[in-house]
């Protein structure tokens, strides 16, 4: 359409038509009507698939596993609906397909085929084409499906998992949870692509090619549809782990950091959905009705369950890949999660929202029908390089002026990191520069001072009227511009890679706090006091000393170092620490890599060297820091370090030793550096797998405070937790919820997998009463003040709990702290904050020379006690809450029996 | 002094008139929730919870009159979302702003505010057998305490109130059940939950943990290599008052060693109550000894060893046992065809290509009066 042959009107729209735009034309009823079907009595259709039979009875899977046909589903009048029950016993029908007469069914663990063999109506024959995926147990492991390629391939999606802790967290943890997958019709299964958080809708083009929904939440920032290319990575990084990359290195991708992959090779969404018109997107399908459903041939129509509505969605592809617009088409439906299309021309909606929510209807079947009026919408959008080309499925009144205002328009893109969702952002009004329309009255082309790519476009149209005075029915579109039809390509996202929001956990989570309590507990020290230090005024080289807990200082007579009781592998570390003029200490990782604090204010830089190098051997070079960060004597400094260990394996060093990072007052000083040996300072000769942490002492005076390392899991920063380990089995299972053993008054609440105890105190007991040696493991998390045990060999009977207690507790004011065994070894390090979970690990013996108790907290041991006594022989094991101002809560309790 | 102390006493009086009368009747609950409600949601979902409130957001908040929750509408997950937040969205943590109770109070108030729900009852839930035997799919729970979930599992319910309980990610016979069907929890919440099997267990296989169905016994110069072999599930059947499974048997290498047709009955004699395993073998195409799994018959009895006797008779063989047990005793009946080979664990058969055998698996527990009812048992099972 060239510029020439429009007519460009810029006027005033006649008051007397907007005034009088009857109410009945902006109802959708008028042209498309909604009609609830009953179901049979006492039944409840939650569905999750459709299909037509051959005889043009529709088929619907529902998520109770069953399957209803309706025999008349183009009815005149629906509450002469006939319904039959084909199948039941399935695992949650989240798709449906009928190929060759054949209802296939997606169940959440497999593609099934579903036969009625003696012809009675009823199933009696269900085949397992493909069951090649993983189910860890999770509630959020759905399956959806299940659209077939012209080549007869079904495409299969699957869930990622949400659970406790991290439940914000998506999670793969068996394989291809957050993958789409192609079954052949032979039931072979290939992995097809990756990067999906809860893709409940899949479903076809006019084209023949496959699109995908996906629902809001960590890295999805609304509902997108994607076009599903092999082998595409659509951003969640959870599914990563499958990849044969990541197998391979062993590596598993970060909750909270954006992977490699989501710059290099990850695929745009054709259309973003604003989230103000979906919020939990469900299936689509493409008008095929060859215009029996009125104006909009080959346009996808996009089920929407929370604002329990249809969307109408067309796309073209722009630079060789789709990308296009959408809009709200009816609403007032119910919680649609599937539409499809009959050959009649009428577009079937099966509901259900049971545990997501939605409008009302919850479920059921609706269908919606064409009036045969044909509405004033919009027909299609064509992007243009400065605008677009809006299609109307009817011209516009004769006469119509158009003034700038007829179109507004403004731009947005989203943030692409783990938190749920993202509000649109980097909101940009466009000016419109040009509203031209066709001469056919049917084509409105609005210019604007430019687009901008990588962004989605939000138009409204004003005043529009058509031939009768009708208003467009819907005037609002959202365009999804990946790229303009002209210019440079961008490799940028609408979704836009941001640096990742802050840790939604404490951020105290795995830390042990060395220092915090006793301060001398978990160190072996000599001459060192905690006390309150400050740089002396007459003479700076010393700290003046005062009563307080405010420092540790080696101000005593010939101090040794501060070392740590435990060792350290791969870890994390923070301290502060105040140097007084000339000193010098030094923090020595495994007693052996020494990271150097010296007294080296600016302007001294190459002195004596620079506080925080690494500390050479004479077979390597000292590293100095990139810059000097060091401030002053007298002053505290922050530093934070991420730590690996060498690795040694039988033949020799396999790595070495690595500051991964050293940060000082937030600001990295040295970042990835191999450290071959040990450091002229290293208290041993020779290298080894783990050691403790040794803080200097012997050279000057040094203040130090808030010790703290996290020891991280070698490989495996965030490891996934594992289901299904044989040996392993919860002291509580939820099923034997009945048969818990309750003493005294404490309320129990089991919420998904945590348990938590409040109230008075009260113990909750095993029903099996015979552990003896075993290992028991669980994560805990104790309230500010509050104090509970874990208290195992717990004997009969049961009036009193007594056993072996493994202590939690963080505030509570006694010297026993988390990591104790109540009266024979005590932790006097409040190692573990209040309201933080840790990992507990106890292992109990029966050995030559006693019963042999040993705690761990967060990997590290604590206690290691031989009790020669005796004092419990095999008993109940037992949570016991503390007193009536504590709440514990308690996640994984688990216990592998040794024998 | 700022007040006239008499005007200031009255004021705190009706204060705590006001208080006393807040907290006073039981229908109070709901205006506490209210006002929580006004006082820490209103701004962003609206007074009436239709996310039309006053406070300017990066996106709309939530329409409760919709009922659409970003993490699950069960009060469960209403109530974590308003303790904890949803990270990345303005909606903020509550912990510790109110005391539990009231976040409780506050969770129902605002499920109020949605659309009426349809709750699901227990009996809803519940299955069970009427006229025709049924197969569920489903998550299992541990059978008993300590033994492993199953994330892939199926119940096959008769009419006769027996089930039979399999794992069939790797199809293994785990239990058979005498009772009610299933309790279908996962039909809900959000689903996804195990079932829950209603039938009290009569027999559990290696305490809910067996070891692989079928073993493939490679015999060469160098020594006996026994293969562990997958059961991979193919098909599920029903007819009338029978149900079944077919499985094929598949190596190491994924070659089909055997296709399995397996069909659990009850077995009702004049003798006692018990159930048969029929099994129909169709060899694949290299010839194979198979080891079919039969510890389960003989565990928690006692001695076991040394009572198998094994009789040729025509095409088939019959293995037999007794064992006692606190007044009870359990009869087991192995009938194969004649190349089958009775051990303790196990029975071994060797199969030629092509080759199709019957294995019937039976076992009845009944009263042990002394006699041997073997040989009747025998006659009344053919």
């Amino acid at each position: 359409m060239s510029p020439s042959r429009l007519i460009v009107l810029l006027l005033v729209l006649a008051p007397g038509i907007l005034a009088g735009a009857p109410p009945s034309f902006e109802d959708e009823n008028d042209y498309y009507t909604v009609e609830q079907f009953p179901v049979p009595p006492g039944e409840r259709l939650e569905i999750g698939g459709m299909g037509f039979l051959p005889g043009g009875e529709l088929a619907v899977a529902t998520r109770r596993g069953q399957v209803w046909i309706l025999e008349n589903p183009e009815v005149e009048d629906v509450e002469d609906a006939r319904w039959r029950l084909f199948a039941e016993g399935m695992w949650e029908g989240l798709g449906l397909n009928v190929v060759d007469g054949d209802i296939h069914v997606v169940q959440r663990g497999e593609l099934s085929r579903l036969r009625d063999l003696d012809g009675d109506g009823l199933c009696d024959q269900i085949d397992t084409l493909c069951d090649d995926w993983g189910l860890s147990g999770n509630y959020h492991e759905f399956a959806f499906g299940l659209p077939r390629d012209d080549a007869g391939n079904f495409f299969v999606t699957l869930n990622v998992a949400f659970f406790n802790p991290q439940w914000w967290h998506g999670k793969s943890a068996v394989p291809y949870r957050g993958w789409a997958l192609r079954i052949s019709p032979e039931g072979e299964m290939t992995p097809w692509a990756k990067g999906f958080r809860s893709p409940s809708g899949v479903g076809k083009n006019a084209q023949g090619d496959i699109f995908i929904t996906d629902n809001q939440g960590d890295w999805c920032a609304s509902s997108p549809i994607y076009h599903l290319v092999r082998d595409g990575f659509y951003g969640h990084p959870a599914s990563l782990e499958w990849t044969a990359e990541y197998r391979t290195s062993g590596t598993l991708a970060s909750d909270e950091v954006p992977p490699p992959a989501a710059a290099t090779q990850r695929r745009p969404a054709a259309v973003w959905i604003p989230y103000e018109w979906s919020r939990s997107t469900g299936n689509m399908v493409h008008d095929s009705t060859g215009g029996a459903f009125g104006p909009f041939a080959d346009d996808l129509f996009v089920a929407e369950l929370t604002n329990g509505m249809v969307l109408r969605c067309n796309m073209e592809k722009v630079r060789g890949e789709y990308q296009g617009w959408i809009q709200p088409f009816r609403q007032d439906v119910g919680s649609v999660a599937r539409v499809l299309f009959s050959p009649q021309g009428t577009l079937f909606c099966g509901m259900t929202n049971r545990g997501w929510g939605g409008r009302a209807p919850a479920d059921g079947l609706a269908r919606i029908r064409w009036t045969g009026r044909s509405p004033l919408e919009i027909q299609d959008v064509h992007l243009l390089q400065d605008g677009f080309d809006v299609a109307f499925t009817k011209p516009l009144a004769a006469g119509t002026a158009l003034s700038l205002d007829c179109a507004s328009l403004y731009q947005y893109d989203y943030n692409y990191w783990w938190e749920y969702g993202s509000p649109p952002q980097h909101r940009t009004s466009v000016e419109v520069t040009g509203c031209v329309l066709s001469e056919d009255r049917t084509h409105l082309r609005i210019q604007t001072t430019g687009l901008t790519p990588a962004m989605v476009a939000r138009v409204k149209l004003n005043g529009l009227l058509g031939a009768q005075g009708q208003p467009l029915l819907h005037p609002e579109f959202a365009y999804t511009i990946n790229q303009l039809p002209e210019g440079p390509l961008t490799n940028q996202h609408v979704s836009k890679i941001v640096p990742p929001p802050p840790s939604k956990e404490s951020g105290q989570e795995g830390w042990l706090m060395l220092s915090w309590g006793d301060p001398m507990d978990r160190f072996s020290s000599e001459g060192w006091e905690l006390v309150n230090a400050e740089i002396a005024r007459d003479e700076g080289t010393h700290f003046d000393i005062t009563v307080g807990n405010g420092a540790l200082v080696n101000a005593g007579d010939q101090p040794s170092h501060y070392t740590t009781k435990n060792s350290f592998g791969d870890c994390e570390l923070h301290l502060g620490f105040m140097l007084p003029e000339g000193g010098r200490s030094g923090i020595l990782l495994m007693g052996r890599y020494e990271v150097a604090l010296i007294d080296s204010p600016k302007g001294k830089e190459g002195e004596t060297g620079l506080c925080f190098s690494i500390n050479g051997a004479e077979s390597w070079d000292t590293i100095a820091p990139r810059f000097n960060a060091y401030r002053h004597a007298g002053e505290w400094h922050e530093v934070d370090l991420r730590f690996r260990a060498p690795r040694l394996g039988k033949d020799g060093k396999v790595s070495d030793a690595r500051f991964e990072q050293i940060l000082v007052d937030g600001r990295t000083v040295l970042e990835g550096v191999n450290v071959p040996g040990v450091s002229a300072t290293s208290i041993y000769e020779t290298e080894a797998p783990v050691g403790p942490v040794v803080l200097w002492g012997e050279g000057s005076e040094v203040a130090f405070r808030d010790i703290r390392v996290r020891p991280t899991e070698r490989g495996h920063p965030s490891p996934l937790p594992r289901t299904g380990s044989p040996k392993w089995s919860p002291v509580f299972p939820e099923e034997q919820f009945d048969d818990w053993i309750l003493t005294g008054d404490a309320e129990w609440e089991l919420d998904d997998v945590t348990l938590v105890a409040s109230g008075p105190k009260g113990a909750l007991i095993s029903t099996r009463n015979d552990y003896r040696s075993f290992d028991l493991r669980a994560r805990v998390k104790i309230s500010d003040g509050g104090q509970a045990s874990l208290i195992f060999r717990v004997q009969d009977p049961l009036e009193v709990v007594e056993g072996y207690a493994a202590l939690i507790n963080s505030t509570f004011p006694n010297m026993e702290k988390t990591g104790s065994l109540a009266g024979l070894n005590s932790i006097r390090a409040q190692l573990i904050p209040s309201d933080t979970w840790f990992n507990y690990f106890v292992s109990v013996r029966e050995v030559e020379g006693g019963t042999h108790i040993r705690i761990w907290v967060n990997g590290v041991m604590l206690t290691d006690y031989m009790d020669v006594e005796r004092r419990f022989g095999p008993g109940h094991i037992a949570i016991e809450h503390g007193h009536a101002a504590s709440t514990v809560s308690v996640e994984a309790l688990e216990v592998r029996v040794v024998d | 002094m700022p007040f006239p102390s008499k005007q200031l006493g009255i004021y705190l009086l009706a204060l705590w008139a006001a208080q006393v009368g807040a907290h006073a009747g039981p229908q109070e609950k709901t205006h506490d929730a209210r006002g929580r409600y006004l006082e820490l949601c209103a701004r962003c979902h609206g007074p009436e919870g239709a996310g039309d409130g006053t406070a300017e957001l990066p996106q709309p908040a939530r329409s409760f009159k919709d009922g659409g929750f970003s993490y699950g509408n069960t009060r469960t997950a209403i109530l974590r979302t308003i303790t904890f937040g949803i990270p990345g969205t303005p909606m903020p943590s509550h912990a510790g702003a109110i005391p539990e109770v009231e976040l409780a109070a506050l969770a129902d108030y605002v499920i109020s505010l949605g659309p009426e729900r349809k709750a699901v009852s227990v009996s809803e839930t519940i299955l069970q057998i009427t006229d025709r035997a049924q197969i569920v799919r489903g998550f299992l729970p541990p059978i008993i305490e300590g033994a492993p979930q199953r994330t892939r599992g199926l119940l096959v319910g008769l009419t006769s109130g027996a089930s039979f309980e399999y794992r069939v990610d790797d199809v293994r016979f785990i239990a058979v059940r005498q009772g009610d069907f299933v309790q279908r929890r996962d039909w809900t919440e959000r689903g996804g939950k195990p079932l829950l099997p209603l039938g009290k267990p009569t027999l559990i296989c290696a305490k809910g943990d067996p070891g692989p169905g079928f073993v493939a016994v490679h015999e060469s110069p160098r020594g006996v290599k026994r293969e562990p072999l997958h059961s991979q599930l193919k098909r599920t059947w029903t007819a009338g008052h029978r149900a079944g499974l077919v499985y094929w048997l598949e190596g190491e290498n994924g070659a089909v060693m055997a296709k399995v047709h397996e069909e659990p009955r009850v077995a009702d004699t004049s003798a006692g109550a018990g159930f048969v395993r029929v099994l129909r073998l169709e060899a694949g195409a290299t010839r194979c000894v198979l080891e079919f799994n039969t510890s389960y018959l003989t565990q928690g009895c006692g001695d076991p060893t040394g009572i198998m006797e094994t009789r040729g008779e025509g095409s088939q063989a019959h293995a037999s046992s007794r064992v006692q047990n606190d007044g009870l005793q359990r009869l087991v009946i192995l009938r194969g065809p004649a190349s089958m080979r009775v051990q303790p664990q196990s029975l071994q058969l060797t199969m030629e290509p092509g080759q199709i055998a019957e294995l019937e698996v039976l076992m009845v527990t009944a009263l042990d009066s002394g006699e041997d009812i073997l040989p009747s048992l025998l006659e009344q099972t053919r």
